[in-house]
């Protein structure tokens, strides 16, 4: 551990007021474009294009970030002027919108197609404000075509029910990872032509988030499938998926009688004999006092071969029935992982158990994460996740969960957040909040 | 299944190399510890930098390398760890802690830092220190980054183009 020191001492010279280097050189300008773009790719995007007014030198330099994450566009001029001053490739174009139209869009999304060549996250906010007001059923953003992202490798939209249709030509060639939440699409068939096999050859995960239509899916590629969304065998049709590793939906613990999301959930895992992972998120809701009970609902799972996550969003309740409830079901599996939702980075801490046959990691998880991305570069807090729906979960019930024979857990984080999940739970909670007063809350919701 | 405690784990002696600044003073250091260079990693996996012969690095100073050691050494422990998924948060608020610290410096050692992580490919201090850059940056107007980088007053003709140049992105002022 020791360092032969000589120049050691030289080393820590404190900053003194201000001092720019010496002689008024300006050695950062000296730096490689490629060391001044690490330093941009710490700034938000305007900040990064104010950097071009410092001199010639920096004229360029943020055209070449390979990374562009716009927060919300006041003007999506913009956003297309900072498409067309470079052809770099971006391996990660994040934009944020508010109330965005078919108009604004088409002002930049074609030029986008020429340079994504890794994510595309589009992230339409307003709408779901208006959703959480009780506008949710009212598409009047009018319809906006989608035009093929030839080298894209991951596709995220959240359009706020904003109508899509896509072009009838061109194949997402790279695409491997699609995600669609709130989105109304145009035709009654265009989810399932856009998905399936001759559009998106490569795609190997899916995740539908609450969009709501008639589907027929063809997509015998698909690795990974998370399905948290209006679901009837009579008007969505799965082809057969041989190749799918994990199944991925939510379930609530509590909620009214009458509740659709947890019968669209038990009749997407019946079309499931078997599955190698399942991740079942199960979520409460804040104030469960006049709800029922659902996890008698699920009565069977599919055999799951390997693992089985379960994710918990527990608002402070204690979270043992329901899981032990899964786990009596699920009683084959070879590895549990436990995530547990909470805004503390908790420390969990549980027993060993002695002669456990099942490994068992257990994530204490920051639930903050806006969509679709792991750059933890990326603010940390989203508007729409306000802090009081997070409770901190009690160490002590997180030991309660675990089944006897399971043994000593691994902490660890994850790289990535279920957003497409808890965006849903979000939504739920709040519309269960707004639309429940207390004189409506035993009263069914059909 | 325990995490080594903060990487003295003695047990015998840890493998060391030894590396040569560009004004050829020799540091010793713990190959773990050198190893969070990615340039290092495969010169040392391939043997190199130990017994007598040292691993030259022309691009570097000692008073920068003596720097980025200090960091290596620092972090080795969690990075042996797989980037520290068992580490304790008391552990990872330390480390938060030294990170702060190192980067409260001058600025020249600042971009000789972040010069010297780039050409050892050390991930870890390249964001450290361009975040801290960064941080200067962050929210000022163009002339006040430039005083706050030591840039130069603007010549009235580079005057004039900033001007131009504010109106072509003014979407990025508001």
């Amino acid at each position: 551990m020791s360092m032969e020191q000589s120049g050691g001492e030289v080393a820590a010279k404190r900053v003194s007021d201000n001092d720019a280097s010496a002689g008024g050189e300006d050695c950062l300008s000296a730096l490689p474009d490629e060391v001044l773009v690490l330093i941009l790719l710490c700034l938000y995007i305007k900040d990064a294009v104010w950097t071009s007014v410092l001199s010639r030198r920096w004229r360029r330099i943020w055209t070449l970030l390979p990374v562009l994450r716009f927060g919300i566009v006041r003007d999506s001029r913009y956003l297309s002027s900072a498409l067309f001053a470079s052809e770099v490739p971006l391996r990660n174009l994040h934009v944020t919108d508010r109330n965005a139209s078919p108009e604004s869009l088409a002002t930049w999304l074609p030029t986008a197609t020429r340079r994504v060549s890794g994510k595309l996250v589009l992230v339409n906010f307003a709408s779901e404000r208006r959703a959480a007001d009780g506008e949710l059923e009212e598409s009047q953003g009018g319809t906006f075509e989608l035009p093929c992202f030839e080298t894209a490798t991951l596709i995220g939209l959240s359009l706020g029910f904003l109508g899509l249709s896509v072009l009838p030509a061109g194949v997402f060639a790279r695409l491997t990872e699609l995600s669609l939440g709130d989105v109304r699409f145009h035709g009654p068939g265009d989810l399932g032509d856009v998905v399936s096999s001759p559009r998106c050859p490569c795609l190997q995960k899916l995740s539908i988030d609450n969009n709501q239509h008639v589907v027929n899916i063809s997509a015998p590629q698909l690795e990974s499938l998370k399905w948290v969304d209006a679901y009837d065998p009579s008007s969505i049709h799965l082809g057969s998926m041989e190749h799918l590793q994990m199944l991925s939906t939510y379930f609530f613990v509590y909620a009214s009688d009458g509740f659709t999301d947890n019968r669209a959930c038990l009749m997407l895992l019946s079309q499931f004999k078997a599955i190698e992972n399942l991740v079942l998120s199960l979520g409460y809701l804040l104030d469960i006092d006049n709800l029922q009970y659902l996890m008698e609902d699920m009565t069977m799972l599919p055999d799951v071969i390997t693992s089985l996550e379960l994710i918990v969003t527990s608002n402070g309740h204690a979270i043992g029935a329901c899981s032990f409830h899964v786990l009596r079901i699920c009683s084959g599996i070879k590895r549990l992982k436990l995530t547990l939702s909470s805004t503390l980075n908790l420390e969990v801490k549980l027993f060993a158990y002695q002669g456990s046959k099942v490994p068992v990691t257990v994530i204490d998880k920051i639930f903050v994460a806006p969509v679709w991305d792991s750059d933890n570069s990326w603010p940390m807090e989203s508007p729409r996740f306000d802090r009081r729906w997070f409770i901190a979960l009690p160490a002590a019930a997180a030991a309660a969960v675990l089944p006897a024979g399971l043994a000593k857990l691994h902490p660890t984080h994850p790289p990535f957040i279920q957003s497409a999940i808890t965006r849903t739970a979000w939504r739920s909670v709040q519309r269960q909040e707004s639309n429940s007063p207390h004189e409506q809350r035993n009263q069914p919701r059909a | 299944m325990a995490a080594p405690e903060s990487g003295d784990g003695n047990n015998g002696a840890a493998r060391m190399v030894t590396l040569i600044s560009s004004d050829n003073t020799r540091f010793e250091v713990e190959a773990a510890a050198a190893s969070l260079s990615q340039t290092l990693q495969l010169t040392i996996l391939d043997g190199g930098g130990g017994g007598g012969d040292g691993i030259p690095l022309p691009n570097v100073d000692s008073a920068t390398l003596s720097k980025v050691l200090e960091y290596c050494i620092k972090h080795a422990p969690a990075a042996a760890n797989g980037g520290a998924p068992n580490a304790t948060a008391v552990d990872r608020a330390e480390l938060e802690r030294f990170d702060n610290e190192f980067v409260n410096i001058d600025q020249s050692v600042l971009y000789s830092l972040i010069m010297a992580a780039h050409n050892l490919e050390i991930e870890g201090l390249q964001s450290l220190v361009a975040k801290k850059v960064a941080d200067m940056i962050k929210g000022k107007s163009p002339m006040e980054i430039r005083r706050t980088l030591g840039f130069p007053d603007p010549t009235p003709e580079e005057q004039a183009e900033m001007n131009a140049h504010m109106l072509e992105y003014g979407w990025a002022y508001e």
